[in-house]
């Protein structure tokens, strides 16, 4: 067996703990004491204004970006300032799957090869056994018939339903969404979102940047609300769009929610 | 009012036909005005008096028998039969004669590894490359060299003409690729100390003309060598063309690498490839696509760089030619060094320009 081999079930309270997380860009304060809890299961949606630092702050969760104050334990993985490093980094990405505004498809691998270039050379799972999960989530997304096509001869939600796919068969404990359809036109925004809905049925545990509000109304058990680096407000989706509590996220819903 | 919308559906129809076949849309460009139609018959006939004189003087006027310089008697007439008569040295120079199958040998697995790499229909390309990179560097020297196997030792400064040119050509192409890359990543790493000591090289060695660069190699170096230990000069030269080339072609890698965006390493970290597989399968792939023009161009340089060779006393392939008119049977003739330089220009530039085809026919495959 190998030794590298992740527990099949995570006991934790927590799959992602956040404790007084702050980061810099420069001089940018870009995130501020985020504190942020997600167990087992749970699906949040990240809402804000652009530039609120939603982004980064689930760039920060898989360590795309480096975090400068604070500490967060990930799927069981105790991460401080100091013990950031290439190991850990994907160690934490082991665990973590991620879906990306710009699909980000490897453009010179076809839909098969980007599934399998993960699980084979990054994972150490056999090919068999790589090719056998492309082909089982290509199914739970509906791109089947496209295993061999290259990224550029596919639309954009199709790309991103790849992408989902490719994040799928990494078998991650938590899913993270950064703005998954705000780069697709939008006849192909729906393609995309009925495939999370039916991930979220699965019970995956996401995490889900998106301006999707009617999206994220349905399918998260709680909604964070974002501005200037801080988490403002969390709630259920309910209250979140019924009763907010804060005057920043009155003003942001009214801006939204009146076009 | 004129109807605008209709709800009736307009059928794909075909493209209109082109006018007149290729010729006649060529006479129409080239003689849409005096002006142009002046120049078209300025340009053509000067072509034409040019090859007219080409063929006179390169074919029927040309001397094609004899061993010495009364055979090339015809002023106006080109002399082949010095290339004829002198096909050993200029091929191999010193080296012996009954050893010659060596060398044909050596042309012959090079021959059929570009065949196997560049013909699109023979599979097993990566076995051909890495063979390119592995085998055939071995086997070439224990062949060329010799001195074990069963094989009489040749020493390197027994070689000379197109097998010297040929051997430093290829082998540094070989080497320098890899060295390039490696200079390239070194360059882009983190690590302070290998990065500064990168970029060092790079920018020193880039700095020094070539020549400069060999004649330390053949003269300098050979003095800081401690007592008693000799490399020979054909390999101080490989080196140093290796060194040089390298720090050009790592330029070439590193703008490659730029090209390609952050977010294809985010992507390959999110699906838990580390560095050397995000490398080996992400990033230089997609880089060196973008880079072949450029790699091509490193390589005819670095075809056409051989003929400095002379220069530091190595008898490639341009010096066998150029001290052969001076040999005692060749002094004399008509045109037998112009003829010589027709030749090697004619060979290097076949050679070049067949690189370069193929670089376009690969660019037109990747895309």
């Amino acid at each position: 067996m190998h030794k590298k081999k992740k527990p099949q079930k995570l006991d934790l309270k927590y799959l992602i703990d956040m404790q007084m997380i702050n980061k810099w860009f420069g001089d940018y304060h870009v995130l501020r004491d985020i504190n942020l809890s997600i167990t087992p299961n749970e699906k949040v949606a990240v809402c804000g204004p652009s530039g609120s630092g939603k982004s980064t702050l689930i760039r920060t969760i898989n360590l795309l970006e480096e975090f400068q104050q604070g500490c967060m334990e990930v799927c069981g993985l105790k991460l401080e300032v100091s013990n950031i490093t290439k190991k850990t980094k994907r160690e934490v990405n082991n665990r973590i799957g991620m879906v990306f505004q710009q699909f980000n498809l490897f453009p010179h691998l076809t839909v098969l090869q980007n599934l399998t270039v993960g699980p084979i050379w990054g994972r150490k799972i056999s090919r068999q056994e790589a090719i056998h999960r492309a082909k089982k989530y290509l199914n739970h997304v509906h791109m089947y018939e496209f295993i061999d096509k290259y990224p550029n001869e596919l639309s954009g939600g199709q790309q991103q339903r790849v992408a989902i796919a490719r994040s799928l068969c990494l078998h991650p404990d938590i899913l993270l969404f950064d703005e998954p359809t705000a780069a697709l036109d939008p006849e192909l925004v729906n393609e995309v979102l009925q495939v999370i809905e039916e991930l979220a049925a699965k019970g995956m545990t996401m995490v889900i940047v998106t301006h999707e509000m009617g999206f994220a109304r349905n399918i998260a058990d709680r909604i964070v609300f974002m501005d200037q680096g801080q988490i403002i407000e969390e709630s259920p989706p309910d209250q979140f769009f019924d009763q907010p509590r804060s005057e920043r996220l009155k003003a942001f819903l009214g801006q939204i929610l009146n076009h | 009012m004129p109807e605008s919308k209709t709800n009736t559906f307009i059928e794909a129809m075909t493209p209109p036909v082109r006018e007149g076949g290729p010729l006649g849309r060529f006479l129409k460009r080239s003689f849409s005005s005096i002006p142009n139609g002046l120049v078209t018959l300025l340009l053509l006939g000067g072509a034409g008096y040019l090859l007219i004189h080409l063929v006179s003087w390169g074919i029927v006027s040309a001397q094609w028998t004899g061993t010495t310089a009364k055979s090339c008697s015809n002023p106006d007439g080109a002399c082949w039969s010095f290339i004829i008569a002198r096909w050993k040295p200029i091929l191999a120079g010193q080296y012996p004669v009954q050893e010659l199958w060596r060398i044909f040998l050596f042309f012959g697995i090079l021959t059929i590894l570009i065949i196997w790499i560049a013909i699109r229909r023979i599979p097993g390309k990566s076995w051909a490359l890495v063979s390119l990179w592995t085998v055939f560097p071995i086997i070439s020297y224990y062949l060329l060299i010799g001195g074990s196997f069963g094989l009489s030792h040749v020493p390197t400064n027994n070689w000379g003409g197109l097998l010297v040119t040929v051997v430093t050509a290829v082998f540094t192409m070989i080497s320098t690729l890899p060295f390039g890359l490696l200079l390239a990543l070194g360059r882009m790493s983190n690590m302070p100390v290998i990065r500064l000591l990168c970029i060092g090289f790079v920018e020193i060695v880039r700095g020094i003309p070539l020549l400069a660069f060999l004649f330390s190699a053949a003269t300098i170096f050979p003095l800081v060598l401690p007592e008693g230990v000799n490399i020979d000069l054909f390999a101080r030269t490989m080196i140093a063309f290796m060194l040089f080339n390298g720090s050009m072609t790592s330029e070439v890698f590193r703008g490659g690498l730029q090209s390609i965006r952050r977010e294809q390493y985010d992507a390959a970290l999110t699906v838990g490839l580390g560095w050397f597989s995000t490398m080996a399968f992400i990033i230089l792939p997609q880089a060196i696509k973008t880079i072949v023009p450029a790699l091509v161009n490193c390589m005819i340089i670095i075809i056409k760089e051989t003929s400095v060779l002379l220069v530091i006393g190595l008898f490639d392939f341009i010096a066998t030619i150029h001290f052969g008119t001076e040999s005692p049977d060749w002094i004399g003739g008509h045109h037998i060094l112009l003829t010589g330089y027709i030749f090697t220009a004619a060979v290097y530039m076949i050679t070049c320009s067949v690189l370069s085809k193929y670089s376009r026919r690969f660019e037109g495959q990747i895309k």
